[in-house]
């Protein structure tokens, strides 16, 4: 497994520990820089005032916050709930796209990758729409259709989080992250568990979850820190049930007047602490229960689910819908009305939003802004964490555990916060004041921001690939080189360009890592739609959300049909 | 001897008047020559605006630039997201960005306590400017009591509708009748956990009936808490609830000229006063484009344009705090009454913001944080 980097690209053991090292510096910089910053700002008192000063206060009002316990709460149960039922249901569909004969199973890929790029908020105002209490469209179908007497769907419920962050990207991750991975599993494990005479679901469960296992516990504790961190859905749809989550306290206390950056920062160092065993147990059992799937008799032959494989189709596809279609529609209906949700008016509809959005002078430079930031944060971020992936797994680099783990730290410091460490790194530094302003700083923080995300998946991938693929390359006289170009790249290129997929798709819909980052000539258009949201103008706002989810919809298409083109089909299916 | 007592008079009358011709004169020609030096420097300098979105901040900038030849980098900033990136700048010796013009609640609460703002009297130059007697009422000039922030209109809001069509037969004509049993779990209200546009349409209640009734209402009525205003809006315009604070004006007037919302109506007594302003940011790297900016804005010319492109955007606010300056047709109603200023909250000004921040802390303790 670990055989690499001993030859072949001709450089010697010496310098490819100091490229090594100086990888593992610049990664420790970037990653424990806002890290650092975190910790000393929540020291800093009154830092919005003429004389900051340094003490305990910060620590004192937390934990004196009673209602923080109840967040806490809230915050484990959503979050286990909805981790438990997306992972379920998503190892199912992933196997089932990935390794069955399921119908259309490329479209209900597609699909799945559509509903990862649908905006939370549009999504949640459509779901408001459809099952509000009292005015939803769904309660009000079954109180005339039914004769349902009260509400049958309450959208500001407990429930009604847990609902809408399956229906946005909850489940829609799991999916696209495990999709890949399956492929790689070499069908003959599969096909002797059958004719030892297992059922499909046994062979699921008992077979191939467990060769799965390092991937199923990278997406589950990245869907698990994510959700940790989930605040948008929760700040809407909480507020008027009073369910209060840990990551909103943290977002109030960066948006508070003046902004708290202290009890921000202390919030922030307990969620770290809280995650940081999540991450150390991940790296123990990923030790432990690491298969090479692929190797030289490597079979990928699908599997025939007889007459059930229609109606799975069907119940895919009816989730689907309304996961894209539903909300989509809603999206488009929304930014042709006069009054987002309001249809009893004479004169609901209107274009105003569409000529007031497309008349605005800082629309297309904000666009031009965002393709630049997802282009180069996507190429950058496939280079690096195909890069530091490699060294983890295949070097025997005495650093690389450490380097693994320093690759989770953005993940677990909350984007809010880990931009304003950013923004102190990069103002406050001198090597960096040239590049302060402009849109390097932005690609950079993207980058950091999906460090996490990109190296973990790529890293599952190779850690699938057996060792005699490379040792058959090398034995014919190929060099290191030329053997991660012809063998080992193509095998994991699947995952390489889809994690390229979602850092574009991040650094066009990224909000919270770049807020303080871009200036008027960098600004992207995600932070315009949330200025139009903050100033109230949700038309032009809607219609902004609607070219993103486009770009990043069409940005989709593309690379699956790269994948497919290139050579590439067999790994993607 | 009174003849003589009025001769000398006179004669000392016309001496002083002839006196304060000539300093007036005097000062008005050295302000002129002041003007046209500061204008000549400032078409070397490139202005560095942080605004707040809309067309109006562009097409006044356009018009800026076609006079003077001064060219301007505009940018978009939400105000939480400017204190922090401009105050770690400045901590860090960059001084970027030159002025700011935007809703002066984070400038007077935020930036000018933070000393993040310079002085604003510096930066003016034209007589017609400085004149306290050209502004509506000099005690709301400036938002805060240091003279940091310019506060150049002051527009009144409406904080409170309802909703007929629910609950048809409970009256509601003043704020005590918000206190009916009948509206238990039928009021929503705009999340006022932060100074913003929520705590400020409680603040009417907290103004006329006090901290107490205040913390009763959020405490009995149980009401509905909307982070997200277009949210709010929805839920009183479908019926999803009989009352709600917080409501956009503009989403309010849009539905009216669509035809709709004719049950929705405005609840009386329910007022307070939003403002716009701008800053100068400690150390402007363009200190003389920012004044010819201030002062071409805030004279008869600037503001007499502003409304105008207000107008043509906004369905509300085109007004002015100038008094040669009207609002903008049919924006009459957004002008506030200076004669009686004090039957409002001032939500944007240092006194306003004290209770404001109260209205904060009792949400906070009764809803939540």
């Amino acid at each position: 497994m670990q055989a690499g980097l001993q030859s072949g690209i001709g450089v010697s053991a010496s310098f490819r520990v100091l490229l090594c090292t100086l990888l593992l510096a610049i990664v420790a910089f970037f990653v424990l820089y806002p890290a650092v910053t975190l910790f000393i700002n929540s020291f800093e008192i009154n830092t919005f005032s003429t004389n900051p000063s340094v003490g305990l206060a910060n620590w004192y009002e937390v934990f004196s916050r009673t209602r923080l316990i109840n967040a806490i709460e809230n915050t484990i149960t959503l979050s286990v709930a909805r981790q438990f039922i997306a992972l379920t249901v998503g190892i199912f569909i992933a196997w089932l796209i990935a390794r069955t004969n399921l119908p259309h199973s490329n479209w209900l890929e597609i699909g799945f990758w559509i509903a990862l790029f649908m905006p939370a908020l549009p999504v949640t105002l459509a779901w408001i729409l459809l099952a509000a209490e009292g005015i939803g469209l769904l309660n009000n179908a079954a109180k005339t259709v039914f004769g349902a007497e009260g509400d049958i769907f309450n959208i500001y419920s407990w429930w009604g989080i847990v609902w809408v962050h399956i229906m946005t990207s909850t489940l829609a991750i799991k999916i696209f992250l495990l999709v890949p991975a399956f492929r790689n599993v070499d069908s003959a494990l599969e096909e002797a568990a059958r004719t030892c005479g297992a059922s499909i679901l046994k062979t699921l469960i008992h077979i191939v979850v467990p060769i799965m296992l390092p991937t199923i516990i990278v997406v589950t504790v990245l869907g698990a820190i994510r959700s940790l961190q989930a605040f948008e859905i929760e700040l809407i749809l909480g507020s008027p049930a009073r369910i209060d989550v840990y990551s909103t306290a943290i977002y109030k206390a960066v948006n508070s007047q003046p902004p708290t950056h202290g009890i921000a920062s202390v919030l922030s160092i307990i969620f770290l602490a809280a995650v940081v065993p999540m991450v150390a147990v991940q790296q123990r059992i990923s030790a432990k229960h690491s298969y090479a799937s692929i190797s030289g008799k490597f079979a990928n032959r699908i599997f025939d689910l007889g007459r059930i494989r229609w109606p799975l189709f069907w119940g895919i596809a009816t989730l689907l819908v309304f996961m894209t279609i539903v909300p989509f529609i809603l999206l488009i209906v929304g930014s042709f009305m006069t009054i987002f949700g309001v249809f009893d008016l004479p004169s609901p509809w209107t274009t105003k939003n569409w000529t007031d959005a497309l008349s605005r002078g800082d629309i297309p430079r904000a666009l031009w802004n965002s393709l630049k930031l997802a282009g180069s944060a996507s190429v950058t971020g496939m280079v690096t964490y195909s890069l530091i992936a490699y060294v983890v797994v295949k070097s025997k680099f005495a650093g690389r555990a450490v380097l693994d783990f320093l690759t989770w730290v953005p993940t677990i410091i909350p984007g809010l916060v880990l931009g304003l460490g950013l923004l102190q790194m990069f103002a406050g530094l001198p090597i960096f004041r040239p590049v302060y302003g402009t849109m390097t700083v932005l690609v950079i923080a993207v980058v950091i921001g999906t460090l996490s995300l990109g190296t973990q998946i790529i890293k599952s991938s190779l850690l699938s690939l057996g060792r005699e693929l490379e040792e058959a390359s090398w034995a014919s006289g190929a060099s290191r080189f030329y053997t991660f170009r012809r063998v080992i790249f193509p095998l994991i290129a699947p995952s390489v360009i889809i994690i390229g997929l979602e850092v574009f798709a991040s650094g066009i819909a990224v909000v919270g890592l770049v807020a303080l980052l871009g200036t008027g000539s960098t600004q992207p258009l995600s932070i315009t739609q949330l200025i139009y949201i903050d100033g109230g103008f949700f038309g032009p706002a809607s219609v902004i959300g609607i070219i993103i989810m486009s770009i990043s919809i069409f940005a989709a298409l593309i690379a699956r049909q790269i994948s497919s083109r290139s050579g590439l089909k067999r790994a993607a299916g | 001897m009174k003849r003589s007592i009025l001769r000398w008079g006179v004669s000392v009358a016309s001496v002083l008047s002839c006196v304060f011709a000539i300093v007036g004169n005097a000062s008005a020609q050295s302000a002129d020559v002041v003007w046209k030096e500061t204008v000549d420097k400032a078409k070397s300098q490139r202005l560095v605006i942080i605004n707040q979105g809309n067309d109006a901040f562009d097409r006044v900038i356009e018009a800026f630039t076609k006079k003077f030849g001064i060219e301007v980098d505009a940018s978009v900033g939400r105000p939480s997201t400017v204190v922090h990136r401009v105050k770690t700048e400045q901590d860090n010796g960059q001084y970027v960005s030159d002025i700011w013009w935007a809703i002066t609640s984070n400038m007077v609460n935020v930036a000018a306590p933070a000393g993040m703002l310079a002085p604003f009297e510096d930066y003016l130059i034209l007589p017609e400017v400085k004149d306290p007697s050209n502004w509506r009422h000099p005690d709301y000039m400036y938002g805060d009591k240091t003279h940091h922030v310019f506060t150049y209109i002051h527009e009144v809001n409406t904080s409170a509708f309802r909703n007929s069509a629910v609950l048809p037969d409970v009256k509601i004509t003043s704020i005590d009748d918000l206190m009916n049993p009948k509206l238990k779990g039928k009021i929503a209200v705009r999340d006022s956990s932060d100074p913003n546009a929520g705590s400020f349409s409680l603040s009417p209640i907290y103004r006329a009936k006090g901290p107490e009734f205040l913390r009763k209402f959020l405490q009995d009525m149980n009401p509905k808490v909307f982070a997200n205003p277009q949210q709010l809006d929805t839920a009183l315009f479908r019926g999803g609830v009989a009352v709600a604070t917080g409501i956009q004006y503009s989403s309010y007037a849009d539905c009216k000229q669509a035809g709709g919302c004719q049950t929705i109506s405005e609840i009386p007594g329910m007022y307070y006063i939003s403002s716009r302003g701008l800053s100068v940011f400690k150390n402007p790297p363009h200190p003389e484009a920012v004044k010819v900016f201030l002062n071409w804005f805030l004279s008869k010319e600037g503001q007499e344009l502003w409304v105008q492109e207000w107008a043509k955007a906004n369905i509300t606010g085109a007004v002015s705090h100038r008094k040669d300056v009207a609002p903008a047709k049919g924006h009459e109603r957004f002008q506030p009454d200076f004669s009686k200023a004090d039957q409002y909250v001032w939500t944007s000004n240092a006194e306003g913001s004290a209770e404001i921040n109260n209205v904060v802390k009792i949400f906070r303790d009764v809803i939540g944080n």
